[in-house]
């Protein structure tokens, strides 16, 4: 059964077998949500358009010409800033409903408390797979916002530093793509194989890299090939201990807490 | 003892934090370098004591090291060659250019050393609510939850175990799947408790007005008079590397601005600034001091 037979079947049973009018007053609610959603994308396209297109160039161009270039530390800094003010910005202005914010809450709790359940061992840290399975039960922008709070909140006990915005915008985005490349009918183990996969190369191909080229900005005035080469190499051994830790994490989490998520979605009619 | 710096305006905290760590990134002089890593380290060792010490031997240390080593061995520009290694140059501006980075980078992380001390979560909290009140909603109910989860899951031990289901003991598979059962009505319960607490705070009309968040803070006039300092350094430095002042080139060749009366005037001016905390807890310390001995 589909999701939409499903809610229908479902008004139907609370209604005692209601009227079809009640249905249709559903169906209507639907087609305006998501058209609330449609629009809540336009925004987000034309503000992440006018920061992208406006604001990174001009970025660029006063590190170049003010700066006298090749400060690439507060430029990309300033760039990473820049690209997640359009999430914010539109969470914040749909004015979010009290049990969107404290569901986040909690999957952030989460992620916090597992990094910190996980402390003593580097890197094997469950974040990443809690980040991704909110993003595939909650949708992308859900997932954006608990991966960037989740890296906030859980620097807020291991301490903050100029790495912040950088594991924030990290996290954030594969929350992010998560929502967009998953939905929450992950049943059979190809999907799940599928998602592992996904976190695999997230972990190591955002997370990592993100990271890592924080570390050659941050260092180095010359930015060669080589050095990122040195840097990725040498922050591979951790990258791969985390990889191992999301896949193993979203290999015992996916099907339980997806399921939590969705009894409370359809129980609760929140995120839909 | 509480540090004194610690009572200050958040905003005017924040206003310092930001201009203490931009300070290094944007503008690598050496000198100015030197002046923010002196003032981070006395007040990092006011903060933390002897703490500080293992932090930076632990952490600043080998990130200062990296940075060093790496730089001259990655990057070949420069006129001045030292030595060959391995035919490839190894330059004097290079070596120059990696201690600098080193120090940008060991500077900014012991600011955020001590801010990570002074910002505590009510304070984030209390800045991000004025301009961000979703969000900080949500950055508060997380720190909240995150004890609130650990109490719970102590309760659902005892319960399992006054229940029969023993937590205590048995081989690691047996253990681990009691912690996974744990976790489990853990996480139904904690995402119940989210909309039970929605349920309550649109009870009590969330979203009806405009939010603002508990704050303990006010603005009075010493935070005029820590203001008034930062905007002056500010000014100064702006005006500073407007005039050439201050200014600094290290590749091809390295190239410093000349040591001018006024250029040191600027340097104790940024000196002072950054020291704002320092001079602060040292006249707290002196008055304790002096009503003590009148004791």
């Amino acid at each position: 059964m589909n999701e939409a037979a499903h809610e229908k079947q479902n008004m139907h049973d609370m209604t005692g077998g209601g009227t079809d009018e009640r249905i249709l007053a559903a169906e209507r609610l639907r087609a305006r949500m998501e058209a609330d959603e449609k629009k809540r994308r336009l925004i987000r396209r034309i503000v992440s358009a006018v920061l992208i297109l406006v604001f990174v160039p001009s970025v660029v161009l006063v590190g170049m010409l003010e700066w006298h270039d090749r400060q690439y530390y507060i430029v990309s800094m300033l760039i990473i800033l820049f690209s997640m003010v359009p999430f914010f910005f539109v969470f914040e202005k749909r004015r979010p409903r009290a049990r969107e914010l404290t569901l986040i809450a909690v999957m952030v709790a989460l992620g916090v408390a597992g990094r910190a359940a996980f402390a003593m061992l580097p890197q094997f840290k469950p974040i990443a797979a809690i980040v991704i399975i909110t993003g595939v039960s909650l949708g992308s922008e859900a997932g954006f916002i608990t991966g960037a709070l989740t890296a906030f909140v859980s620097n807020l006990f291991f301490g903050q530093g100029p790495w912040t915005p950088w594991q924030m915008f990290a996290l954030g985005l594969i929350g992010f793509l998560s929502g967009i490349l998953f939905n929450d009918q992950i049943k059979s183990k190809w999907k799940l194989f599928l998602l592992c996969a996904f976190g695999a190369f997230a972990t190591v191909g955002i997370y990592g890299q993100i990271m890592d080229t924080q570390y050659v900005f941050s260092a180095a005035q010359n930015v060669t090939w080589e050095m990122f080469l040195a840097a990725y190499a040498s922050g591979l051994p951790m990258n791969l201990i985390f990889a191992a830790a999301t896949v193993f994490f979203l290999l015992i989490l996916t099907k339980p807490l997806l399921n939590k998520l969705g009894r409370i979605k359809l129980k609760h009619g929140v995120f839909r | 003892m509480r540090d004194a710096f610690d009572t200050v305006n958040p905003i005017v905290a924040f206003v310092f934090f930001a201009f203490a760590l931009i300070m290094p990134m944007l503008v690598m002089h050496p000198v100015l370098l030197g002046i923010s890593l002196v003032c981070a380290l006395i007040w990092l060792f006011m903060l933390r004591g002897r703490k500080a010490i293992g932090y930076i031997l632990k952490f600043v240390l080998p990130i200062m090291l990296l940075t060093a080593i790496l730089n001259p061995l990655f990057n070949h520009a420069g006129i001045t060659t030292l030595f060959y290694l391995r035919h490839n140059p190894v330059t004097l501006e290079s070596i120059v250019y990696g201690a600098s980075s080193a120090a940008m980078l060991a500077s900014v992380v012991l600011w955020f050393a001590c801010f990570n001390q002074i910002f505590t979560s009510d304070k984030i909290v209390y800045l991000l609510g004025r301009f961000a009140p979703s969000i900080s909603l949500v950055v508060s109910m997380a720190l909240r939850f995150v004890p609130l989860f650990s109490r719970q899951a102590k309760r659902i031990s005892y319960a399992q175990r006054g229940a029969g289901m023993g937590t205590g003991g048995g081989s690691v598979i047996k253990r681990a799947r009691s912690g996974l059962s744990i976790l489990s009505s853990l996480i139904t319960w904690g995402l119940e408790t989210s909309v039970t607490t929605a349920d309550s705070m649109r009870a009590r009309g969330y979203g009806l007005h405009p939010r603002r968040s508990f704050a303990n803070y006010r603005f009075d006039g010493r935070d005029a008079l820590i203001g008034g300092l930062l905007a002056l350094g500010m000014l100064c430095s702006a005006l500073a590397s407007g005039f050439k002042l201050i200014s600094i080139r290290f590749f091809p060749s390295f190239k410093i601005n000349e040591v001018t009366p006024l250029f040191i005037a600027f340097c104790a001016i940024y000196a002072i600034t950054l020291l704002i905390p320092v001079i602060m807890n040292s006249i707290e310390a002196y008055r304790w001091h002096l009503s003590r001995s009148k004791l």
